[in-house]
Parts: structure tokens; sequence; C-alpha cells
């Protein structure tokens, strides 16, 4: 599956929940190392983080000028730890209400929250 | 007079009048009639000014330094998490179709309103998100 690492970037520019809370204290001066320190904290088991270094970025002025312009490939990506026993676990047959049992709702609507 | 002289005299003389506070002439020396005047300058040399000086600034450019400093904590992890879980339903058709489909529904008739349903919910996540909310699946843990 192609999806099994994402970069972290992706996540932060591009997800809903990193949209959400884009405007609030500290999330929207927090940096992507930030990400990366606390997932390497408080989710080492539950994460893996690994740093992509794109091999074609040390190539000379002239090759990188010449070639198509493209998003740069180095960065962070994540990934759950447990994914491969994920794939084949039982979520696939999960049924809707069983979907919506484990929704959860992210509500913005605390007085002590402060905007950016 | 050459230039040559010129020049080697002017560094010098500034020099000499930025390092070294000299005391003003008489001329410009207030005169007091009492002896309540200070016994010192505030500011004597050109290093005390200097430390003088940030002091003097706006007040509120420390406490800006001091807010670009985050504490770490598991909440960063958690919307990592969460985002990841987001990503992955909608990054899989399939268990995305599962997931939005009641039971009663057949996979076939969602996979022919893809194209509604993807309008649809970007309509309830533009909603949700005026709203102050947005949902969220949220795969278990790991263990």
């Amino acid at each position: 599956m192609h999806f099994i690492d994402v970069p972290l970037d992706h996540l932060l520019k591009k997800s809903n929940v990193f949209r959400l809370v884009s405007n609030l204290q500290p999330y929207c001066a927090a940096k992507e190392l930030t990400y990366v320190n606390s997932l390497r904290q408080f989710a080492k088991g539950a994460i893996d983080v690994r740093f992509i270094v794109d091999a074609e970025s040390s190539s000379t002025r002239a090759a990188v000028s010449s070639r198509r312009k493209r998003k740069p490939q180095s960065g962070y990506e994540v990934r759950r730890s447990d994914f491969a026993s994920l794939k084949d676990s039982e979520f696939s047959r999960y049924s809707k209400s069983r979907w919506d049992a484990l929704t959860i709702y992210m509500v913005i609507s605390s007085p002590f929250l402060t905007f950016c | 007079m050459s230039t040559m002289s010129t020049l080697d005299f002017i560094p010098h003389s500034l020099k000499r009048r930025k390092v070294g506070v000299e005391k003003p002439s008489s001329t410009f020396e207030p005169q007091y009639s009492t002896g309540s005047s200070p016994s010192k300058p505030l500011i004597q040399t050109a290093s005390e000014l200097a430390e003088v000086t940030p002091q003097m600034g706006p007040p509120n450019q420390k406490l800006k330094k001091e807010k670009q400093v985050i504490k770490l904590s598991w909440e960063f992890a958690f919307l990592v998490w969460l985002a990841l879980s987001d990503y992955w339903i909608w990054a899989d058709g399939d268990l995305r179709r599962r997931i939005e489909t009641s039971e009663g529904e057949s996979t076939v008739d969602a996979v022919d309103n893809e194209g509604d349903l993807a309008e649809d919910e970007k309509e309830s996540r533009d909603k949700s998100d005026e709203q102050g909310c947005t949902f969220l699946i949220y795969v278990p843990p790991y263990v």
C-alpha cells in the first residue's frame, strides 16, 4: 500500500486536524521538529519517525536547474509501528455503527485557548 | 597640510571621543547653588550605555522571544496520531466507503455516487469547521 509512510510535512499542511488548530497557541508557532520531538518522546512505540534524505539533492546546480521543478523529497516521514498487524486486522470488516462508536469529535470551545 | 596627515588625524580623534567620556567644558556645566548635585553621572562609559540601551527598548520585545519557546507535550504527538488516522481513511477508498455507508446500503451504490459523496463530505466538513468542530475516525491505539 502506498500510504504506509506519510510525509509529516504533508500532514501538517493538508490534514484537517492541523488546519483546525492552526490558529491556536502553541500549534501555530510549532515547527515540524516540535512534532518530531514529541513523537519520539511520547509515542515511541506507536509511531515510527524517520528522516528521508533526497539523493538527488546533492547533485550539481546545473543538473538541478536543468531538471524539471519538483517538490523536495527529503523530510520526516511517519507511520504506525503496528501497521503490519493492522493490515490484516478486523478493521476492514467493521460496520458503520462500529465506526460511529469509534468516532471522536474535536471541539474548539475552551476559554483557555489563545489564538495567534 | 597634506592629505595623509588629515586622514590620520580623523580616526584618531573620533576614537578618543567615543571611548572616553570627557567632562563637558565648564561653559556647559550646570551651576548648582547647593551641594545637591549628583556625585557621578548615571552613565559614565560607553560600555555602561550599551548595557542600559536594551532595557530602554520596547517592553514586549523580551516577552515575544519567550513566547517562541514551545513546551513539548504529548498533545503534539496526539495530533499527529489523529492526522495519521484521518489520512489513512482518506487514502483507503474502500475503508472510507465502508465507514460512510450504512449497513443496509450496498457498496455499489456508494461507488456510483462517489462524486456526490465527496461533495457531501466536503460540505459537511466545511460546515463543521465553521462550527468549530470536525469529525475524525479514531483507529484504536497500539497496545
